[in-house]
């Protein structure tokens, strides 16, 4: 399985969770918009699994790569949002969502060999950037949550919109804590120094703190809506700087050990 | 009551963050940066007995003093958060080159270590009201492994580092080794003589680094020889002292006939590691918890 597979099976995927999407909107369909997202997401994981066979290493190690990953968790979280919340939005968004990483990965792919360097054959890889990513996908999900609230709600949100929002926030920060830890024991394994304030690692721990920070503010404050959905855009960025935005943030360029 | 004193202990928390930066200024001005290797064992130590007890003084006094009740709450958790998160924020913006100043080498610069410093108090003192209620309520679990664990992974961390050893010793092939240097230079008896049998270095096609291994052989303190290959990913250990794979002769490539190994000994890594796996548990037990609060709305 190469890359130029890739656009088939993106195709069907997304059709098939366009699909699952349109029937949750009729809202007495729930079974049958779950049902076919879901197969949505088994041939888009797929994909994942057969390049994982064919690269004969887990294809995490591009951003290209990590994209793929993003594009299945967003779908993954879209999913289990609804099972839970009914929210009859959620699945279009996180189609949209994914199929933007999925457009970005045609229009940019970033075609990679089976060279994999040294220091990223360990059995800590594929946990650290797996659950690094479906904390990426839970959170872009909580982001939308945000956006939803402060767009369209207005100060009219229920106590059930700001308990979603929370409970994203609580999943996506246990696995941002289990990526993040993992890193640590990781580089323990592979360097020797659990943590060095690597540019990556300061805004791991930055992403973290501003996830924090919301978990706090929302205890402190709970009637202050507003100002805990702008901490969680806010957190939002944190953690797009360091997945990607580091690379070009001249700061890390000199010292990273993390930007390829 | 509450109603009206909490606005006014969050913002007062952001005056209270906004002193501690200001008193950080002045003291880098006065005695400049950290110097971090003050507090090599025993003065790590005696901070340690003397922070716990401040906790359980503060957290005993809480009923008298406000401040106390105050550092333990989340008004006190939101700006210490914030403050150290903007700090944070402040090293991840700049490069992190000691030549550059005070903010090329923030974890030396006063007003960051005592944001932090705060924090690590607030987190513990949370971590003492969370114990204390441990008794009436099973459900104070996810939050005592939260708080707990992250203390002490902070100030293990923290107080640890002075007395972590962090040693580069360079082998020959066929020739044996028992000196390795620090980062400034100066050479340390480490006890151990490593021999380097032979240093391997593979790449792919493209050139490429594949796999690097060192096939060496250790003897111990006690003259006990060990044979061993040691690769990236895969340290070896012995007398306490972790030997990693961390260099060669660039120049010579695959042809290298130098390796260098890192030997890194960190008497405190357990207790981080406790901390660590605290937190996993923790966070773990809290995207559970998460779920289950909100089935019993």
């Amino acid at each position: 399985m190469s890359w130029d597979s890739f656009i088939w099976f993106a195709a069907v995927s997304v059709i098939l969770w366009a699909v699952g999407s349109i029937l949750a909107w009729t809202g007495n369909k729930r079974t049958a918009a779950m049902s076919i997202y879901g197969l949505g997401i088994a041939v888009f994981f797929a994909f994942i699994l057969a390049m994982w066979i064919s690269l004969e290493r887990p294809p995490l190690r591009t951003m290209g790569e990590t994209r793929l990953w993003y594009s299945f968790f967003l779908a993954v979280a879209g999913m289990i949002v609804y099972s839970r919340w009914k929210y009859k939005w959620i699945l279009s968004f996180s189609t949209i969502m994914a199929l933007v990483f999925i457009i970005v990965n045609l229009m940019k792919p970033e075609i990679h060999s089976k060279a994999i360097m040294p220091a990223l054959q360990s059995p800590w890889f594929a946990p650290h950037v797996i659950v690094y990513m479906f904390s990426y996908g839970v959170l872009g999900a909580a982001t939308l949550m945000a956006l939803y609230i402060l767009i369209f709600k207005k100060g009219q949100e229920t106590s059930d919109d700001m308990a979603t929002a929370d409970n994203l926030v609580a999943t996506g920060m246990a696995f941002l804590t289990f990526g993040m830890l993992f890193g640590a024991l990781w580089a323990q394994e592979a360097w020797g120094t659990y943590w060095g304030w690597d540019p990556k690692e300061t805004w791991a721990a930055i992403t973290w703190m501003a996830y924090l920070l919301y978990i706090h503010f929302r205890i402190a404050r709970p009637k202050d809506h507003q100002t805990a959905m702008w901490i969680l855009l806010l957190a939002f960025i944190c953690l797009q700087i360091c997945w990607w935005g580091i690379n070009y943030l001249p700061s890390a360029h000199a010292t990273s050990v993390h930007v390829y | 009551m509450s109603l009206f004193s909490k606005p006014w202990k969050l913002s007062s928390g952001f005056i209270f963050g906004g002193v501690l930066v200001l008193v950080g200024f002045l003291l880098q001005i006065l005695v400049g940066p950290v110097r971090w290797s003050l507090l090599a064992s025993p003065v790590n130590l005696v901070l340690l007995v003397l922070f716990i007890a401040f906790l359980f003084l503060a957290y005993a006094m809480k009923g008298k003093v406000t401040f106390f009740a105050w550092l333990g709450s989340s008004a006190a958790a939101v700006p210490s958060i914030a403050c150290t998160l903007l700090m944070t924020m402040i090293m991840g913006l700049t490069a992190q080159i000691p030549e550059r100043g005070w903010l090329g080498n923030m974890v030396t610069f006063w007003p960051f270590v005592l944001c932090y410093v705060w924090l690590t108090a607030v987190v513990g003192l949370v971590a003492v009201n969370h114990i204390c209620r441990l008794s009436s309520s099973w459900k104070e679990i996810p939050a005592v492994l939260n708080h707990l664990g992250l203390f002490i992974t902070l100030v293990c961390a923290t107080l640890g580092s002075a007395d972590k050893q962090d040693l580069e010793m360079m082998l020959k092939e066929g020739g044996s080794q028992t000196v390795a240097s620090r980062e400034d230079g100066t050479t340390v008896q480490t006890g151990l003589s490593v021999r380097l049998n032979d240093f391997t270095m593979e790449t792919y096609p493209s050139g490429m680094p594949k796999r690097f291994a060192s096939d060496v052989v250790v003897t111990s303190k006690s003259g006990k020889e060990i044979p061993g290959v040691i690769e990236v990913n895969k340290p070896m250990e012995v007398d306490g002292w972790k030997m990693y794979q961390y260099g060669y002769d660039e120049e010579a490539g695959t042809e290298s006939t130098v390796s260098i190994l890192q030997l890194v000994k960190d008497p405190w890594l357990p207790f981080v590691y406790a901390g660590i796996f605290m937190m996993l548990a923790g966070a773990f037990l809290m995207m559970i918890v998460g779920f289950k609060r909100e089935e019993t709305k």
